[in-house]
């Protein structure tokens, strides 16, 4: 048998839901409504190159018999595949019967928001049972932080139609449809953080496109899919080679619509980078106690996370915020997280400008720098700058102030 | 605000890791406990320890060497030194422009060692060449031959590779942009006229597997046959020693006998090519040679004999010469043996620039074809080392 009818039994097994037949001669794909029957063996001849089951040797025919049989068998083939009441080609069931009757299953028509509850259930389930295989001694990766991702998502997605970016890069103002796949996202994005830190955003998105717990049609489960993959730079690296969401634009790898999506999942991700992410770790343990246990780690390793967890706790949540038409980053740091830590801040805010640069949103974007102390604000500024010389060039502005509701504010 | 500090900003590429690792470790003897050194990996920021062998410790703890976005080595006031792996660029800045200097020489005298693990060298050569090949596909979805280069026409269907090395989203833009900017007659060609390669290589492409879901594409294919039927002449005829022809009938059968097409003019079958001929072909028209069944292993073999000994005499220093070797040995009754498929990745790794693209001679700028030859043929070696292992 040849090496091409057995790649067309490979591609027919993986496809034989759809309507596509595959020619075991060339291996062209073709719709059966294109194909003539032949009059001796009932089979489609291939409109390219005119094949039929009479051109294939016999042993190739008896191979392609027996994978009919036991693949196809009781799988009711309207197209008389594996037994079953044999349906001539010439009567083939109309397009859409097909779609009905074998096409993948369809949901019911579902509301968004009940799609929504169905993605974000899952996987709260998906997250706490396997909450115990994270690295404790690191930030929280629960769904705590999924919850909050979610509501930095509804703030960011404000903050860009009412400053008219979204209008300006989609056309339109995103409509409950059109967000429903980042919402989604945001809900899967970390789901695989529980079988591997490192290809998390792999496992979500595998997560997504095989759980058919979740309310979700085809095509909403591959966006949301691609949003998990495209929302860590990591896995956006090493599967185009960039993690550029312009860049991916500019290539035409991903649509503008997919970018402004992504965009918004991989941003929203990276606001929740505040000191509200260190007050528990992934298994719900408060930050004090963690603390403790990393003091007795062995000195590399208490230093390691150490600074984690004091990057953190420089600084508020950070919020995006349109300020008189244009899109600001505002970020309140804690005068004595400045002053303990200010260089682990300083690499946790270096981060947040990176993830920010990296999406479609970060090439419009001023930075407001605030603090309690805006003394200790500019002399941590003076000292971290070359650790953020290279990011923030990409900003359009960054402008240092002082905030003195910040004072007395929470400085755990 | 200060005024910007000097800095240096140079490629980068994860096979550098050790040799970073090694500079901080020179910067920590100098600067002692003024230098701050702090990894990004797998989205989350650490201080990096002391010792090299903890430093891979964590690197390996949290997700391994394609997770790590940068690593820098800090004296506040001072200098950073940063290796951004996320980029690919190291960036160097400093206080003055003296010190900048020290530390650039300094880096340069670093070495990348002699070791380098199979795995970092695998996940370097995938992720950075994708980035190369990036790079070389512009606005329109066209394949140029290097960063805002010359498109590429006649050695197209060496894109149609781009599946098997896992760039199936490049293969289908180029694709999509082939079948909107085919010409009125079926062909493709430059300067509005259809060309039998440029045709014949575009068909290669548009029959890859990969693809098959691309809009207008059984079309494209059609139209382009009939195209080739219509201009088929005598220089079709398959050479038996290689010549500067020889790429134009090897193309347009190769082309027709993948579409299944009829030629109206019979060849002989198998495709007659001899060792000579073979030696002459580059990695990707050997893979498509392979695919259709055209190769008898008593010629693959001479072919490889005749490539080694180029190589032996350091003749081969072109990647196509050592591409074409490497394809031929995976394809010979026995294979590789370890120890050459150890040197011809050494070989490989050698002629490789640090912008994750190889050059058609060693030294020369990173083009997409020989690019694109290289990425196959490192995916030949390390599955055929992995399986030996």
């Amino acid at each position: 048998m040849s090496d091409i009818a057995r790649k067309a039994m490979q591609l027919t097994r993986s496809q034989c839901r759809t309507s596509l037949h595959y020619c075991f001669a060339c291996l062209e794909s073709f719709e059966p409504s294109e194909g003539k029957t032949c009059p001796t063996c009932h089979w489609l001849g291939c409109p390219s190159c005119g094949a039929c089951y009479c051109s294939l040797d016999s042993k190739a025919r008896t191979e392609v018999d027996d994978f009919y049989s036991s693949h196809c068998a009781g799988e009711g083939c309207p197209y008389g595949k594996g037994g079953g009441p044999y349906v001539p080609y010439a009567r083939m069931p109309a397009r859409d019967v097909i779609q009905r009757e074998v096409g993948a299953p369809r949901q019911p028509d579902l509301s968004t928001a009940d799609k929504l509850e169905s993605v974000s259930q899952e996987s709260q389930r998906a997250m706490d049972r396997g909450k115990g295989q994270i690295d404790r001694f690191l930030n929280d990766h629960s769904f705590d932080h999924v919850q909050r991702v979610k509501e930095i998502m509804d703030d960011v997605e404000m903050a860009l139609e009412s400053s008219s970016f979204a209008q300006r890069t989609l056309g339109r103002i995103p409509s409950d449809q059109d967000l429903l796949a980042p919402k989604a996202g945001v809900f899967a994005h970390d789901v695989g953080y529980v079988k591997d830190s490192g290809r998390h955003a792999e496992y979500s998105a595998d997560f997504v496109r095989t759980n058919n717990a979740l309310k979700l049609e085809d095509g909403e489960r591959n966006e949301v899919a691609n949003l998990c993959l495209l929302h860590s730079r990591e896995a956006a690296r090493q599967t185009f080679g960039t993690d550029d969401i312009s860049e991916l634009v500019r290539s035409g790898m991903i649509s503008r619509e997919t970018a402004y999506k992504a965009s918004l999942v991989r941003f929203a991700d990276a606001l929740d980078a505040g000191q509200e992410r260190v007050q528990r770790n992934s298994q719900g343990v408060p930050r004090e106690q963690i603390m403790r246990e990393v003091e007795k780690l062995p000195g590399w390793e208490s230093d390691m996370y150490m600074s984690h967890w004091h990057g953190h706790q420089g600084f508020r949540q950070p919020n995006l915020i349109n300020k008189e038409g244009q899109l600001t980053l505002e970020v309140a740091f804690l005068s004595d997280g400045l002053r303990s830590h200010g260089t682990d801040v300083a690499f946790m805010v270096r981060n947040l400008l990176r993830d920010t640069n990296s999406t479609l949103i970060g090439r419009d974007i001023r930075l407001r720098l605030t603090c309690d102390d805006s003394e200790a604000l500019k002399e941590w500024f003076d000292a971290n700058r070359m650790i953020l010389s290279h990011e923030l060039r990409q900003v359009k502005t960054c402008r240092i102030e002082s905030d003195e509701s910040l004072r007395g504010g929470d400085k755990r | 605000m200060k005024e910007k500090e000097p800095e240096i900003e140079t490629p980068l590429t994860l096979l550098d890791l050790n040799r970073v690792l090694d500079y901080i470790l020179k910067l920590r003897q100098e600067w002692d406990d003024k230098l701050v050194v702090h990894m990004r990996i797998g989205g989350e920021s650490i201080l990096v320890p002391a010792t090299t062998a903890n430093a891979y410790n964590v690197v390996n703890r949290l997700g391994g060497p394609d997770q790590i976005d940068y690593l820098t080595a800090t004296v506040l006031g001072s200098f950073m030194f940063s290796a951004d792996f996320g980029d690919g660029m190291l960036r160097l800045v400093a206080r003055d422009e003296n010190l900048l200097t020290m530390l650039s020489e300094s880096w340069k005298r670093t070495s990348r060692g002699d070791e380098l693990s199979p795995e970092l060298v695998n996940v370097a050569v995938a992720t950075e060449g994708k980035r190369f090949v990036l790079l070389c596909i512009d606005d329109s979805g066209r394949l140029r031959d290097f960063p805002g280069g010359q498109p590429i026409l006649d050695e197209a269907y060496v894109a149609s590779r781009l599946g098997r090395i896992g760039m199936k989203h490049i293969l289908r833009r180029f694709c999509e942009w082939l079948v909107s900017s085919q010409y009125e007659d079926g062909g493709w060609g430059s300067q509005e006229k259809s060309e039998v390669l440029t045709t014949a290589s575009a068909v290669l492409v548009l029959l890859s597997p990969e693809i098959m879901d691309v809009t207008g594409r059984l079309e494209a294919l059609q139209r382009a046959v009939e195209f080739l039927t219509v201009t088929e002449g005598k220089e079709w005829m398959w050479p038996s020693h290689a010549s500067t022809s020889f790429l134009l009938p090897a193309a347009a059968i190769l082309a027709f006998v993948k579409y299944g097409g009829r030629l109206t003019r019979p060849i002989e079958r198998p495709i007659i090519i001899d060792a000579k001929g073979l030696a002459s072909c580059d990695a990707a028209l050997i893979d498509h040679l392979n695919d259709v069944s055209a190769l008898d292993k008593r010629t693959v073999e001479d072919a490889y004999n005749i490539l080694y000994e180029e190589m032996k005499r350091e003749e081969g220093k072109g990647t196509r010469v050592l591409t074409s070797l490497i394809c031929l040995g995976s394809l010979r009754e026995k294979s590789l043996v370890p120890m050459q498929a150890q040197f011809l990745r050494e070989k490989l790794i050698e002629y490789r620039n640090d912008d994750g693209g190889w050059p058609r001679r060693a030294g020369e700028r990173s083009e997409l074809l020989p690019t694109i030859f290289s990425l196959l043929s490192h995916k030949v070696l390390h599955n055929q080392l992995a399986s030996q292992s």
